[in-house]
């Protein structure tokens, strides 16, 4: 079935998406465990009113964006050299 | 540059490039019924009930199970956990590895075939999809005409069917994190909050994403346990194995009758194949896409009870038994491996639970005013003003009875939160289990008495008058510059 067909870029893609949502988990409960989104959000250099779940979500999210871009270009330049 | 290489090199050595994917069709495994693939039922329907019913238990007139992230607090029916006790939650994943370590070098992937989420939300897409597209034939045969009215019905139907429980699994998961009747009430009144409905959503569409669309390829391509499984497995491990010395030659049809001699017991019928959910042939040996889901063993002795063989063609066994090795039960669970992964386990299994019987019933923080050192009183003494963070962790209200040490003439004014009990004691008021308490004291000293800008005392905190378990927290008063 064609729908069923991925690339090999594609399922690298998965693939470090699924590795990144593992470690991004893992640095998110480390992290929020050691530091209450709360107190973050009162000290932080520009403080915006967010809730906890807001915290912990963009958090989470942006742990993973930057483990995914890590982990595409790192796969990008051991491909490359 | 890539030009020049190539011409050094021998043209033999040029590197070809190979698409190391194979192109995936889609595998539409079989039905099959026994032994095992009934136990696999068991554990898929029991698993998923877990999954779907816990969040609506109650304990305590609240949530049993709820990791109540906006509240910073973990409800494990009885037990509540802090941000304070993340310990537990890390020796409890220690413990959650290394066991699926220990069932690895005993039985092989038992966790792939019966219990990983991916198997069993799997196994819930394919039986929807069964139900309404009918056997594997018909499925395939569904798939490869051309478009009409049934074909629409019938894929709009399991489309349908897939999506609601989608979206069902990832509103369960969010129960999990925000109670669960609150997220039900919110959700037919058409009113979540934004976060709630993204991560419904997000989980849904990774369910089915997983479940629906990826399936084997999870396993295959995605899955670093199955990557590092083998480092567990060793001769004596449990593995799905075909017997090729019974088997081979394979002979079929007609020649099974007129050649039956040489012929060995393998129907060369491929049914193991058709029911395998990765799309492998166990015939050629242990692969690594084997995730020992055993459906191959049951397919497999159906046919031999019908053409009159033996059962067993295909069975659970090890490398050791395949080459002809007569290992006992009691050889296979009691060997290095298995004994010192056992004793790992056991003792972090002891630690936890001793850890968790042996906790504190209440915690205190300290927490210095923050805006100033210190200030002064109208009759001329310094002050400092603490906040002590009281955590009940006990099951019961409680009041705490807190002294201070270290500091001579101090006057003790409580702020907020308790009352003072004689010169150098306080009282908080009282806690409700599972909650904090702030008690807010200052501390006022003749500035005679300090003769450092900073002098170290103490708190004592009990939970009790006869201040039987104390924890003792140290802090720090600060005075100006002598």
């Amino acid at each position: 079935m064609t729908e069923q067909e991925l690339s090999k870029t594609k399922l690298n893609i998965i693939t470090a998406a699924w590795i990144g949502f593992l470690s991004a988990s893992i640095a998110t409960s480390l992290f929020f465990a050691t530091f209450d989104p709360l107190t973050l959000v009162e000290i932080a250099t520009f403080p915006v009113p967010m809730t906890r779940t807001t915290v912990y979500s963009l958090g989470f999210l942006c742990f993973w964006a930057l483990l995914l871009v890590n982990t595409i270009v790192t796969l990008w330049m051991v491909k490359r050299r | 540059m890539d030009g020049e290489t190539k011409m050094t090199r021998p043209l033999d050595e040029i590197p070809v490039e190979v698409s190391l994917y194979q192109k995936s069709d889609k595998i539409y495994p079989r039905e099959v019924q026994g032994r095992f693939a009934s136990l696999r039922s068991i554990s898929v329907w029991g698993l998923l009930a877990v999954y779907y019913i816990t969040p609506w238990l109650t304990w305590n007139n609240r949530q049993a199970v709820l990791f109540d992230l906006p509240d910073r607090q973990f409800y494990v029916f009885g037990i509540t956990f802090w941000p304070q006790d993340f310990f537990f939650l890390a020796l409890m994943l220690v413990v959650a590895g290394l066991s699926l370590f220990f069932f690895t070098a005993i039985a092989g992937r038992v966790w792939c075939g019966y219990a990983c989420p991916q198997t069993v939300w799997t196994e819930a897409f394919i039986r929807m999809e069964r139900w309404v597209e009918g056997s594997r034939a018909k499925q395939i045969k569904l798939s490869k005409q051309a478009w009409n009215a049934e074909k629409l019905r019938k894929r709009f139907s399991k489309q349908f069917l897939w999506i609601s429980f989608s979206l069902f699994t990832g509103f369960t998961f969010v129960g999990y994190f925000q109670p669960i009747t609150v997220l039900a009430s919110d959700i037919a009144s058409f009113d979540v909050a934004g976060w709630p409905l993204f991560w419904t959503l997000f989980y849904a569409l990774a369910t089915y994403g997983n479940a629906g669309f990826l399936r084997e390829q999870v396993c295959k391509y995605m899955c670093p346990y199955a990557r590092f499984q083998s480092a567990m497995f060793d001769k004596d491990t449990l593995i799905v194995a075909y017997d090729s010395s019974r088997g081979e030659p394979r002979t079929r049809g007609k020649k099974r009758t007129t050649e039956l001699i040489d012929g060995g017991d393998c129907v060369d019928c491929g049914i193991c194949v058709q029911v395998c959910p990765t799309g492998i042939d166990i015939r050629e040996g242990l692969q690594y896409e084997c995730i020992a889901c055993a459906a191959c063993i049951d397919a497999c002795d159906t046919v031999m009870e019908k053409v009159g063989c033996d059962k067993g063609l295909i069975r659970y066994g090890s490398l050791a038994t395949e080459r002809g090795a007569n290992i006992s039960l009691y050889q296979t669970l009691f060997r290095p491996r298995v004994l010192i992964y056992g004793f790992i386990l056991l003792s972090l299994i002891t630690g936890l639970i001793t850890a968790l019987v042996l906790r504190p019933e209440f915690q205190t923080d300290i927490l210095r005013e923050r805006n100033s050192l210190y200030s002064f009183t109208q009759d001329g003494r310094i002050q400092n003003t603490y906040t002590l963070r009281l955590i009940n962790k006990s099951q019961r209200d409680s009041t705490y009875y807190i002294s201070i040490k270290g500091l001579t003439e101090a006057e003790i004014q409580v702020v907020k939160g308790g009352s003072a009990l004689g010169a150098k004691t306080l009282r908080s008021n009282a806690i409700a289990p599972g909650e904090i308490g702030d008690l807010v004291v200052s501390i006022n000293v003749l500035p005679s008495t300090l003769n450092k800008m900073v002098t170290p005392f103490t708190f004592e905190v009990s939970d009790s008058v006869e201040l039987t378990t104390t924890i003792v927290e140290e802090s720090k008063y600060w005075a100006p510059k002598q």
